[in-house]
């Protein structure tokens, strides 16, 4: 009896691996459930201090002492004091070293106040009154552009902090005078070099976000282009501009993106790689769903076509939203160049990232399971190189796919010069090495390089870099099922981005939802004669680019 | 997707995602390495081979008949480990033979004596014996070629004369036997003494139906082989009733118009002397009449080609002499085909043309009565043919005779 039943219980090999199959995913989701969201966000309010209500008192020993006092032990600020003009009446000029600009306070400012109060013009000299006010100062004296007044010590702080000198008089009104000193260190705007193309301006943005909007007004739209300015970062606070064009971008889009950048409570956003992360739609998504970029004439021409753009204070990177997939697939130069040529590279980039998400995984599956689809005499070539391997396919492919990806990443981080020593001590050295040990096939170099270079098509960095994680998922279900499982990823893929949503925009479209009219700039890149419309699937308000 | 739901799904797509991975593994993974590439068979009366009795004799016995041996050619990787040393040096391959009264059986005997059993998606050629397409009837020699997943539809069928074994087995290794069989099916366009490649998907219509057809003949000698005409097999019984030879399968293929190129000698009327025809376009009409019950053919072919040699003198610009050698090559050509359809209609009494295609189409009704003895309704249709020659050019020479 105990026999009979003994014998139907499973086996202990067999309890095991259920018990793996049941505490892996469970103690999965037990580590995501803890790291989730707090439900509510500390609200403002509440986390700042209620402090430096104090005002300024107008004497000017104890306005400064209070400064001092905000600022602390902090060394970098310049407290110097003075007497306007020939008078006695006492003024100081604060400022932080280094970031505020020195030439305009020594020969503008500080000059003034000082030398040309006495001696300057003489008529001016001779009808100042004393006390001089600081009204007059501001109306005759201050020859700086950017002028204003606060009354708080905290805000004199963070003036100061951003680079403004503040201007105190002895005897005055409350006030204290900033003045606009700020010195911006910035690059010139030259080709980003993560982007470069043949032909097209040889433009790019930089770390100013000053800079930045200028040149989005120099070279974009002028009387339509909007740019809103939304301050971010609750501790490090820095300038955000989303720039869009009034009668073009569609409303609720405007509405969303601000939105969503509101919502945004931060500490310090240090690049729009942040407010990327915290504003997209999907964060489990292996897709960028917003477009990042460095070049002007791609954030123009995502304007033009209705998108909404996000620019940082101290990063080069524009987001542009709402962003498809065939965004990440197109470069500037497709329209640059005539649309045969342009028409022609598109459908190369998408074969290239077909064959970066696929190749090693079809090698695989052509390899391990299907080798009847080989033409025979390949197929004896194949095996006669491979009869010396001692892996499965799958471990030979991963073996060089991630030596590649170590190559990849180290040569990145390496100066250019030792960086292409690497590329050739790899790729070389190491590939022939490997065939000749007889640790991978000849073939399999070559599918493993067409890969990297293929991945390196693709115009967008952070595309390739999805794509190539797709890529080693496809090759494990290559490994399980064949062609068959490569077939079940696909599907798996399309319907994941079937699915995804970039601000309100289904991310495949103009693929589904099915736009005929949008198709004219989608693997093809129809005539500009031809392309008369904006795209449909921005839902722009005026959708005539051309009669 | 909003984190509630992810959090919400998580565990059921994870345990869904590992039950997959855990419990199936690598699903009938063969790296093609450990493989044996198997690129030919033949099939012989069986008799068994010495190494197989010596196994025998120690036991390694089991219960069969000795009524077939089949043999594969396996093709042996290299054992140069990693880079390849193939391309232009031997080719190595092995035939391994095994007899018994099942080729399914037989088949799995070999991983018992291989470390890589046979592995038919690349197989290439077939070749049977004419003793066992004598004795056993296609539809049963076949069965298990077309019934087994593994093996490739596109595979050639070839007979051969005398021992199949020797047809896979050539002197000359810069390339394996099966990949010259085939390849040889592809100088059609050099002659026309080839017939079209028959595969084994289009044998199966053939078998199915009942149909009479043609395989491509192969001969060997001292480990040459040469395509040598055709075997004729019988539609009812399905099997070999006879050859053709080379001339008539010729014959054969230019009433069914399968020509893409080949040369017509013929001897010049009054001197004797040889005159070349090259075929380089051939085309075939064929009409059948339904006259009171009595079927009748109507062929016509009309070829063009260029003067390809000629020993008799003559003006190559003369467009008498041209017609001349016109006619010689119609007179010539209506010679031969009359000896086939002698052969075929009195000998054989089988339709090797493929006629019945034309009846089928032209007169349904009439078919469906007549289909299942056509072989004997072909013996005594009337078969009217129709030549035209015509030379369209004669090479690269210009020499005029002088007069």
């Amino acid at each position: 009896m105990w026999n009979i039943i003994a014998s139907h219980l499973p086996s202990w090999e067999v309890l095991f691996q259920a018990l793996i199959v049941v505490a892996v995913p469970y103690l999965l989701s037990r580590m995501m459930s803890k790291t989730q969201y707090a439900d509510h966000p500390p609200s403002k309010e509440e986390s700042m201090e209620v402090t430096s209500q104090r005002d300024f008192t107008g004497k000017l020993n104890h306005d400064l002492e209070q400064v001092k006092n905000e600022f602390g032990q902090q060394a970098d600020i310049n407290i110097r004091s003075f007497c306007l003009g020939h008078s006695t009446q006492q003024a100081a000029l604060l400022f932080v070293n280094g970031i505020s600009d020195r030439e305009l306070i020594d020969q503008h400012i500080l000059k003034s106040l000082m030398c040309d109060l006495a001696y300057g013009d003489n008529h001016q000299a001779e009808n100042v009154t004393y006390p001089i006010t600081k009204q007059y100062l501001k109306d005759h004296v201050l020859a700086v552009g950017v002028i204003k007044e606060v009354d708080r010590v905290a805000d004199v702080k963070t003036e100061l902090l951003r680079g403004h000198a503040a201007l105190m008089l002895d005897n005055s009104t409350s006030k204290v005078i900033i003045l606009g000193t700020r010195k911006e260190i910035t690059r010139s705007a030259g080709e980003p070099s993560s982007e470069i193309l043949v032909r097209g301006p040889r433009m790019g943005f930089n770390e100013s976000i000053c800079d930045n909007t200028t040149l989005l007004r120099q070279h974009g739209e002028k009387a339509d282009l909007t740019i809103v300015q939304i301050r971010v970062g609750e501790r490090v606070e820095k300038e955000l501009a989303i720039a869009y064009i009034k009668d073009v971008a569609d409303e609720d889009l405007v509405q969303e993106v601000r939105n969503r950048i509101e919502n945004i409570t931060l500490d310090d956003i240090q690049d729009t790689g942040y407010i990327e992360q915290l504003i997209e739609d999907n964060f489990l998504s292996p897709f960028p769903q917003i477009q990042s970029t460095e070049r002007l004439d791609r954030v123009v021409s995502a304007l033009m076509e209705g998108r909404v753009a996000i620019l940082l204070d101290g990063t080069p990177f524009v987001l542009t939203v709402p962003t498809t997939f065939n965004m990440l697939l197109q470069s500037p130069e497709d329209y640059y160049e005539r649309w045969i040529p342009g028409t022609l590279v598109r459908i190369l980039r998408y074969f290239a990232a077909f064959v970066s998400t696929f190749g090693p995984s079809l090698y695989i599956s052509f390899i391990s399971f299907h080798q009847g689809l080989i033409p025979t005499k390949l197929a004896l070539s194949i095996a006669d190189t491979r009869s010396g391997v001692p892996f499965p396919s799958l471990i030979e492919v991963l073996i060089m796919e991630v030596a590649l990806e170590i190559l990849r990443e180290a040569g990145l981080r390496l100066p250019k010069p030792i960086g292409q020593t690497i590329g050739i001590v790899g790729g070389l050295v190491i590939g022939e090495a490997a065939v000749q040990a007889g640790i991978v096939s000849p073939l399999m170099v070559i599918v493993v390089a067409v890969t990297a270079i293929s991945s390196f098509a693709i115009p967008q960095y952070n595309a390739g870099i999805a794509l190539r994680i797709l890529r080693f998922i496809a090759m494990f279900f290559a490994a399980i099922f064949g062609l068959y499982g490569v077939v079940l990823f696909f599907l798996l893929l399309c319907s994941h981005m079937a699915k995804l949503n970039s601000f309100g925009v289904p991310y495949i479209s103009p693929a589904v939802p099915y736009r005929l009219q949008d198709w004219k700039d989608f693997i093809v890149r129809a005539p500009l004669k031809l392309m008369k419309r904006r795209p449909k699937m921005m839902k722009t308000n005026n959708p005539i680019r051309k009669e | 997707m909003s984190w509630d739901k992810v959090k919400k799904r998580a565990p059921k797509f994870l345990i869904m995602l590992a039950v997959l991975v855990v419990i199936t593994g690598c699903w009938s993974r063969r790296e093609i390495e450990d493989l044996g590439m198997t690129i030919g068979a033949a099939v012989d009366i069986g008799e068994e081979t010495k190494i197989e009795e010596a196994f025998e004799e120690q036991g390694g016995d089991y219960e069969k008949r000795n009524v077939l041996t089949l043999t594969y050619q396996v093709v042996l990787p290299g054992q140069s480990g990693g880079l390849a040393v193939t391309g232009g040096g031997r080719k190595n391959y092995k035939n391994i033979s095994v007899t018994g009264d099942s080729f399914y059986e037989v088949t799995r005997e070999i991983p018992l004596m291989r470390g890589r059993p046979i592995f038919g998606q690349h197989y290439k050629v077939i070749v049977i014996s004419d003793k066992v397409a004598q004795q056993v009837s296609m539809k049963h020699l076949f069965d298990f070629f077309i019934r087994e997943q593994e093996f490739r539809p596109s595979c050639l069928v070839l007979i051969c004369k005398g021992e199949a074994k020797q047809a896979l087995d050539h002197k000359d290794k810069s390339d394996f036997p099966s990949t010259r069989l085939l390849a040889m099916t592809n100088n059609q366009y050099r002659s026309s003494r080839i017939l079209p490649p028959v595969s084994l998907s289009k044998l199966l219509p053939e078998i199915n139906s009942s149909s009479t057809f043609l395989l491509q003949n192969v001969i060997t000698a001292d480990g040459e082989i040469k395509f040598a005409g055709a075997a004729v097999i019988y539609g009812k019984t399905g099997k070999l009733i006879g050859f053709l030879k080379e001339e008539e399968l010729e014959a054969v293929n230019w009433l069914s118009g399968k020509v893409e190129g080949g040369v017509v000698k013929s001897y010049d009327e009054d001197t004797g002397q040889t005159i070349v025809y090259e075929l380089t376009s051939l085309k075939t009409k064929i009409r059948p009449h339904l006259n009171k019950g009595r079927i009748s053919f109507d062929i016509e072919m009309d070829s063009e080609g260029r003067l390809g040699e000629r020993w008799n003198e003559g003006d190559d610009f003369d467009s008498h002499s041209m017609k001349q050698i016109e006619k010689n090559t119609i007179r010539q050509m209506s010679k031969r085909i009359d000896e086939l359809l002698n052969k075929a209609q009195k000998e054989y009494r089988a339709d090797v043309i493929g006629l019945s295609e034309y009846v089928r189409i032209y007169y349904p009704r009439t078919w469906e009565k007549i289909k299942s003895n056509w072989d004997d309704v072909f013996a005594e249709a009337e078969i009217r043919y129709q030549i035209k020659a015509k030379v369209k050019e004669f090479g690269t020479t210009s020499i005029k005779v002088q007069e």
